[in-house]
């Protein structure tokens, strides 16, 4: 209980330190900008960002390349959860599978996964296919990486005990393999998450045709930087939303786990 | 004892074993490609390729691009080390550095960095500048947070006894803390090292006039495929030999760790 | 001995493992023998490396033996199910289940949810941890834990129960009311029971029979009635001299061998 509490307490400590930092940083951002510290073009006041934002807000601009980024981050990084997971898991548990991926996803995994989207560009064009298929590469390998690893080292007196107290294969790897796992696969999706943005604005940045990227570097292309500042400000707020939401889920499911 | 004689040949069976769906892949690319069952500018043959990359390799063009990103990696994985580790000691160290970093580091770490690009272009230039900022601030974190649980998690009685010796606090951080904390720390720079050639790669197919992401954005807008593909194979070179190189310089450095 | 009727049946049993380094067998069992009959209580003593927790796995159906038969019920062991519970020295609950969830685990069949969860309810407070159904195992000390293992062990009915040291890592304390409380549940309802243990004083508080093997390769050195009545009373076991007798008989032949591993190792 008193853990609880001064945890609790920590928490929001770091709220009110964080508000506190933010509210900082925008006022100093608004006094270097007006004080004319810095050229009012290249980095506009905060308020007139703001301005800009609303303004793009409300025409649907903003609304609109949002959500056409989000979901293809969505649709891609779904299914590599997925297609991660049951790779990663199946190759810790056989042999056959391992001996065929394992080699593959070795050589494939150090390779910076923007080199990968001139790759897809090539094949798939510059359509939402593939940019969907940029996020799913960027997330799949710190999924399989993690499922791979937690899978197959999970202790083995769980696997007897499920095994003698009944468990058919199927059971076992859902009931047992994947609970025991998902810590770690947890934290690998972290990183496909993080990755998933990062190669998703680049992507966009390089093709166009919509999406938060494209917002923000056709924007510094013909010179409308409050927008520019704008449509980055929005992109660092998805991301920190998404990592937010993330460690929700990620608390709610773990909540078995001793928490740091 | 019979399996113990037989032991060699089942040892380089094995190796087979494991390598034998990458022999795979190559051989079904180079094929595919050469029989034209494929189209050849989409995926040019493997082999070709090769060629392709030795040419461009001998010709210098590569060369230098490749310094370029090397320059931009070292200087912002440098500058990341250097304000990292201190900072990541410092967190473990004082509660108000806690305070402060903490919730910084919260809104910094799942900001996607690279779309401050624009931010970085305006600030640090079109050249070196932007890509070595942007190494640096997606490098930093890792290397913060690594440097930080290493310290935290210090054996106290090291530190006690280091006390009872007579050192003084700056003195312990340095020479009992640090040490302590580099297996985390090298966890972290391998992180860091990933993150920054994906980032310093992006960068520059993004908004760059040289490196190797720029010959890569450019092969593919010009259509030299085959660049494309020598581009990716040099830029996963240099990422296998990075990794490479920190975990050699963790094996000598961390020689009585298990 | 009437073979046929045991309950297990062991027969030249022999486990050899590759040493990770080296690559060579290494025998950890070599040829033992040994019956168990059906509603038999019987401990496992023997020096640390002899191959105790080997023959549990290789009953259990984890790990195949290297040569030799093993039958259970006449008929060669099968691979692992819920005819054989087992009991692990680290308790190894699902740290993401409940108290309740870990002991209906292994509660499968007809039966409806509400009767397993009435059945799962009814061991809980067979051991004695009513109000703790909802505990994850971080919450539950060792003694605890090692209630819940021994719950969710009994919950799917097994005809044999292999117990690995479940009492080793317990204070003295909590291990003798762990005792008193696992003879309470067997002399209810009599399963056949192979339980190592290290310590001889468990072994004569606990078992009709008790088993020493050798240091490794482990062979059978000795076979041992107790002949002590039923219920046990602890209390009286630790002045009653023929329990005296037989610990001073058993460390004695445990010591031998345990001097004979380190001569060897
Ligand atoms: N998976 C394995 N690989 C290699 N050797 C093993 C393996 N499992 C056990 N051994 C070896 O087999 C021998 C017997 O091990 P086992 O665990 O059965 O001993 P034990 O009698 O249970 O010992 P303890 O009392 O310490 O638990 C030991 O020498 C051990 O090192
Ligand atoms: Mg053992």
């Amino acid at each position: 209980m008193n853990g609880a509490e001064e945890a609790a307490g920590k928490r929001r400590a770091a709220r009110i330190g964080g508000a506190t930092i933010v509210i900082a940083v925008l006022a100093l951002w608004e006094g270097v900008s007006a004080g004319g510290f810095v050229d009012e073009q290249v980095l506009p006041r905060v308020t007139v960002v703001a301005a800009a934002w609303w303004e793009l807000l409300l025409s649907g601009e903003l609304p609109a390349q949002v959500a056409s980024s989000l979901g293809r981050q969505a649709a891609g990084f779904s299914i590599a959860v997925v297609v991660g997971v049951v790779l990663g898991i199946a190759m810790a548990r056989y042999r056959a599978i391992d001996d065929f991926a394992g080699p593959l996803i070795t050589m494939i995994l150090p390779i910076p996964k923007a080199a990968l989207i001139p790759l897809v560009m090539l094949w798939f064009g510059i359509g939402d296919v593939a940019k969907t298929i940029v996020v799913f590469l960027g997330t799949i390998l710190p999924v399989v990486v993690s499922a791979y690893h937690a899978a197959g080292s999970v202790d083995q007196v769980f696997l007897w005990s499920a095994r003698s107290m009944g468990d058919n294969e199927a059971q076992l790897l859902r009931r047992v393999v994947l609970r025991a796992a998902l810590p770690e696969i947890m934290s690998g999706i972290r990183m496909g998450l993080i990755i998933s943005l990062i190669v998703l604005v680049g992507a966009e940045m390089l093709a166009g045709r919509g999406g938060i990227g494209w917002l923000v570097f056709y924007t510094l292309d013909t010179g409308a930087y409050r927008v520019t500042y704008a449509a980055m400000l929005t992109i660092a707020a998805i991301g920190f939303a998404y990592d937010r939401l993330f460690l929700a889920i990620s608390r709610r499911l773990l909540h078995w786990v001793e928490q740091e | 004892m019979s399996a113990a004689a037989a032991r060699p040949a089942w040892r380089a069976l094995l190796r087979l074993r494991r390598g034998y769906s990458v022999l795979l892949v190559l051989a079904a690319w180079e094929t595919a490609s050469r029989a034209g069952a494929v189209n050849t500018f989409l995926l040019p043959p493997a082999s070709e390729v090769l060629v392709n990359l030795w040419n461009l390799a001998t010709e210098g063009r590569l060369l230098f691009h490749l310094a370029e990103s090397l320059l931009r990696v070292a200087a912002g994985l440098g500058l990341a080390v250097a304000a990292g580790i201190p900072l990541g000691l410092w967190k473990a160290r004082s509660r108000l550095a806690d305070a402060v970093l903490d919730p910084v580091m919260a809104f910094w770490f799942p900001v996607p960095k690279v779309g401050l690009i624009p931010l970085a272009l305006l600030f640090f230039g079109f050249a070196h500048g932007s890509k070595i900022a942007l190494v640096f601030a997606d490098a930093l974190l890792p290397l913060v947070v690594a440097t930080y649980h290493g310290a935290l998690h210090t054996d106290r009685r090291l530190i006690w006894s280091a006390r009872a010796m007579g050192d003084s606090e700056r003195r312990i951080l340095w020479r009992v803390v640090l040490p302590a904390a580099l297996p985390q720390i090298f966890t972290g720079l391998r992180l860091a090292v990933t993150v920054s050639l994906l980032v310093v790669f992006l960068a520059e197919m993004v908004a760059s006039s040289s490196g190797l992401g720029h010959v890569m954005i450019y092969a593919l807008r010009t259509l030299e495929t085959k660049d494309v593909f020598s581009a990716l194979v040099t830029i996963s070179l240099i990422a296998f030999l990075a990794d490479w190189l920190v975990i050699q310089a963790r094996r000598r450095v961390l020689v009585w760790h298990a | 001995m009437a073979a046929s009727a045991a309950k297990i049946v062991v027969r030249g049993l022999a486990k050899e493992f590759a040493d990770r380094t080296t690559g060579r067998a290494v025998p950890a069992i070599g040829g033992l023998d040994l019956d168990v009959l059906a509603r038999e209580f019987v401990c496992l003593l023997g020096p640390s490396g002899c191959g105790k927790s080997t023959l549990l796995y290789v009953l259990g159906g984890f790990v195949s033996a290297t040569a030799g038969t093993v039958l259970i019920d006449g008929k060669p062991v099968g691979p692992p199910g819920p005819d054989r519970g087992i009991i692990f020295q680290e308790y190894a609950l699902f740290p993401w289940l409940t108290v309740l969830d870990n002991v209906m685990y292994g509660i499968r069949g007809a039966a409806s949810p509400a009767e397993r969860r009435a059945r799962a309810e009814a061991l809980i407070a067979k051991v004695h941890l009513n109000g703790f159904e909802g505990h994850y195992p971080r919450h539950l000390s060792g003694g605890m834990k090692q209630r819940v293992a021994i719950a969710r062990t009994l919950a799917h009915d097994p005809d044999i129960l292999l117990a690995d040291e479940p009492f080793g890592a317990l204070d003295t304390q909590t291990r003798t009311l762990m005792q008193e409380e696992l003879l309470r549940i067997w002399e209810a309802d009599r399963k056949t029971i192979l339980f190592v243990t290290h310590s001889v004083e468990e072994a004569v508080i606990l078992a009709d029979r008790v088993v020493v093997m050798t240091a490794r390769p482990g062979r059978i050195k000795a076979d041992i009635a107790v002949p002590l009545p039923r219920p046990r009373d602890y209390d009286a076991l630790v002045r009653d001299p023929v329990a005296i007798e037989l610990r001073a008989e058993l460390w004695r032949l445990v010591k031998e061998e345990v001097v004979r591993a380190r001569g060897a190792g």
